[in-house]
């Protein structure tokens, strides 16, 4: 019997921009206009505040977020990953002048696993306590780890990914994976917004599946007894 | 519970303490935001807390990670019927959840009045697409406008969970992307003859 059904219980994505935004622009009727939402979807929108200084607003499974210097654009909804490319690459191309410093793609799974045991091991396997731990502390658990590494190619930076257990399905763990890119400072105020769209359109499926792909590797790597 | 006039100085000494740094600053700018109260809470005789945000150096703040810089707010309580404020945190308002069983990239490639086919493909290299027939009422009245033939779309099948229910969903997402302009076109046309050429037939 497998350890865990594969199929992730939860899989959410965001989108963070950071450099200098204008929040007041963002409004759904906005985006009706540069023709990026339908109708239907600008005249549902939920606008929770639309100003200067943060806007917070949620239009077809997609939300908004934008505060002076970060742009977050997220879904619970993977069935809209595209719709969130397709946002963020036409906020880029629309507002060329904005200076984008930098920008994250960030997918989140969560899993089920079947049982607290194995959901056990595969804590210990990624954060053995018997090194260090046990020693110290009684019954101490991994509540969150996080690995760094360096990305090269065109476009450098760093992944970060973070697993801990899971706050929506238990015993279950969530894989947070953030593909981040630092804009060269050079072309961070010329460019940058242009730099960040060919980062995204070039990464945009490596990204979105590398909380997919950690979580597929510690199921094919932490046996079930 | 804390006496009601003890809250009530520390809130205004820290209103008299925000307007002397504003006068000072504009740096740092406070919003005080409508509270909504929790009716469990109100029940409880714990009515809500107040807290500040704070916009400083560009990051959002709330007033209790700013130890050192402002007095602490939470665990204020405030007095029956009364409205304080409250920072509205970005944190994921979402309750819904959803688990995709499968995922298919497509192109629309005929389109009647009542009814549109698409091929699909789980990924890029897939082949043959599959082909599927999709009832137009399927889409949203402003997405049937632009479900025409070399519209891309997306087919996502999968479970979502919301206040406790499961439900099998099917969403079809039309695209909103722009038409190639004609430079942009002839660039491509121009890369993929590079390209040809630059095979050596044997």
């Amino acid at each position: 019997m497998p350890a865990a059904v594969r199929t992730p219980e939860s899989e959410s994505l965001d989108v963070v921009l950071v450099g200098s935004f204008n929040p007041a622009i963002f409004h759904p009727q906005w985006f009706l206009r540069q023709e990026l939402v339908g109708e239907n979807e600008a005249d549902e929108a939920k606008v929770k505040m639309v100003s200067s200084q943060i806007t917070d607003v949620q239009f077809g499974g997609v939300r908004a977020v934008c505060v002076t210097d970060r742009l977050t654009l997220s879904t619970p909804n993977v069935a809209f990953t595209e719709k969130i490319h397709d946002l963020a690459t036409a906020i880029l191309r629309l507002l060329p002048h904005t200076p984008v410093r930098a920008c994250g793609i960030n997918p989140q799974v969560h899993y089920r696993v079947q049982t607290v045991a194995y959901w056990h091991k595969i804590g210990n396997t990624l954060a053995p306590k018997n090194v260090i731990w046990n020693d110290l502390f009684p019954e101490p658990g991994m509540q969150s780890l996080t690995i760094k590494a360096p990305r090269g190619g065109v476009f450098p930076g760093e992944t970060n990914v973070t697993v801990g257990p899971s706050d929506r399905c238990k015993p279950g763990f969530f894989v947070h994976a953030n593909t981040h890119y630092d804009v060269p400072k050079a072309s961070q105020h010329m460019g940058g917004a242009s730099g960040v769209r060919d980062f995204i359109l070039a990464e945009w499926n490596k990204a979105c599946e590398q909380a997919r792909r950690v979580a597929d590797q510690i199921f094919q790597k932490i046996k079930t007894e | 519970m804390q006496p009601k006039a003890k809250w009530i100085d520390d809130f205004w000494k820290f209103r008299e303490e925000l307007e002397e740094e504003r006068a000072v600053s504009r740096q740092g700018e406070w919003l005080l935001l409508p509270q909504t109260l929790d009716v469990a809470e109100s029940e409880k005789g714990t009515l809500g807390r107040a807290d500040a945000i704070r916009f400083f150096d560009g990051l959002i703040r709330v007033a209790e990670d700013l130890e050192g810089e402002s007095p602490r707010l939470d665990s204020m309580p405030l007095a029956g019927g009364m409205t304080g404020p409250r920072a509205h945190i970005d944190r994921q308002s979402f309750h819904e959840s959803f688990g995709c069983l499968r995922k298919y990239d497509g192109i629309i490639f005929r389109r009647e009045s009542d009814t549109f086919w698409a091929r699909l493909w789980e990924h890029p290299l897939d082949y043959p697409a599959i082909e599927a027939e999709f009832d137009i009422g399927e889409l949203s009245e402003s997405d049937q406008l632009i479900a025409l033939e070399g519209t891309p779309i997306v087919w996502t099948i999968g479970y979502s969970d919301e206040g406790g229910t499961r439900k099998r969903q099917s969403i079809l997402y039309v695209r909103r992307i722009r038409s190639a302009s004609s430079e942009e076109v002839r660039q491509s046309e121009q890369k993929i003859r590079d390209i040809v050429c630059g095979i050596a037939w044997e």
